[in-house]
């Protein structure tokens, strides 16, 4: 008559062949022990081993420049709405914010102002183009 | 990214077994294990450590098993003679038959791989990586409830390999 104990051990011990009488036995009749059987069964690893030199493989299968980090946070664009917000509650407090918009509509309407905006949004969508680009090869 | 490097030594282990378990395959995993740490690599620079890497990681594993099962499977709608492609469909032997001749764990490991790769893969992460039903339903991105009806399914049909391993002997003895 084998022994919980006993049991557990044989069966930890990855049993080969046909379970011997008293121990099929003992499982047939010992629920706890058959399912400690199958939890040592299952949480044997299957017998696999690295191959030589496998991380050299991968690190020279990495991409020669390591990936854009993304910004943690869009601080740059936060800072300057914020600081946009100030400088125009500003002026409205001020009283001058009619007049600016006045000088800015005046200014604005100029072909040579107009081209300047124009310029720079192109070369700036330009820019960000390449970045997501370069980003995807 | 100085980092990486360790990252492959401290995970491989883990990844290749982690792949033998979940494809039935003991061989020519290191193609598999490569795409495992490139899409890594790849997305290391999102990755803000909400999470251990060890949990995305085996994310990473299951979604190259799952792509990796659908080029096979779809190979094998091309080519029906293709014999890579049927290793993933129709794996390993009979677990009966390995039951005859006394191979518990072996027929154990066939059953496994007869299971849905779903339930294989919660058995595995359960039982072979000792990752609790939260990080299994966080990797699977599964409700913790499916997890473990899914867990409790899959065991008992290995269970049932076990007792028939326990009747051969009253029918041999």
């Amino acid at each position: 008559m084998l022994s919980c104990d006993e049991v557990r051990r044989q069966m930890s011990a990855c049993p080969e062949g046909s379970p011997s009488p008293a121990l099929a036995e003992h499982l047939s009749r010992c629920e706890p022990c058959l399912e400690a059987g199958l939890d040592a069964a299952l949480a044997r690893p299957p017998e696999v081993r690295v191959p030589e030199h496998f991380q050299q493989r991968v690190l020279a299968r990495l991409p020669a420049a390591a990936p854009v980090e993304m910004p943690e946070y869009p601080w740059v664009p936060v800072a300057a709405s914020i600081l946009c917000a100030i400088f125009l509650a500003a002026l409205w407090w001020s009283g001058d914010l009619a007049r600016l918009l006045a000088l800015l509509d005046d200014t604005v309407r100029r072909p040579v102002v107009l081209l300047a905006i124009g310029g720079v949004e192109t070369a700036l969508s330009l820019l960000w183009f390449w970045r997501v680009w370069s980003e995807d090869r | 990214m100085e980092e990486f490097p360790e990252l492959v030594e401290q995970h491989q282990a883990m990844v290749f077994r982690t792949l033998a378990r979940l494809t039935g395959e003991r061989e020519g995993l290191e193609d598999l294990a490569q795409d495992v740490f490139l899409r890594l690599f790849r997305a290391l620079p999102h990755f803000r450590g909400q999470a251990k890497v060890s949990t995305f990681l085996y994310r990473i594993i299951v979604n190259v098993v799952n792509d990796e099962w659908s080029r096979r499977q779809a190979a094998r709608c091309m080519d029906p003679i293709d014999d890579e492609a049927q290793v993933l469909v129709n794996p390993g032997p009979d677990p009966g038959e390995l039951l005859e001749r006394g191979r518990l764990q072996e027929a154990l490991d066939a059953s496994l791989e007869q299971l849905k790769l779903r339930d294989r893969t919660i058995l595995t992460l359960h039982y072979q990586e000792g990752r609790s039903y939260e990080e299994i339903a966080k990797i699977l991105d599964l409700p913790m409830g499916t997890v473990k009806t899914n867990l409790y399914r899959a065991r008992e049909r290995l269970k049932d390999t076990m007792k028939e391993w326990i009747q051969q002997c009253k029918v041999k003895c």
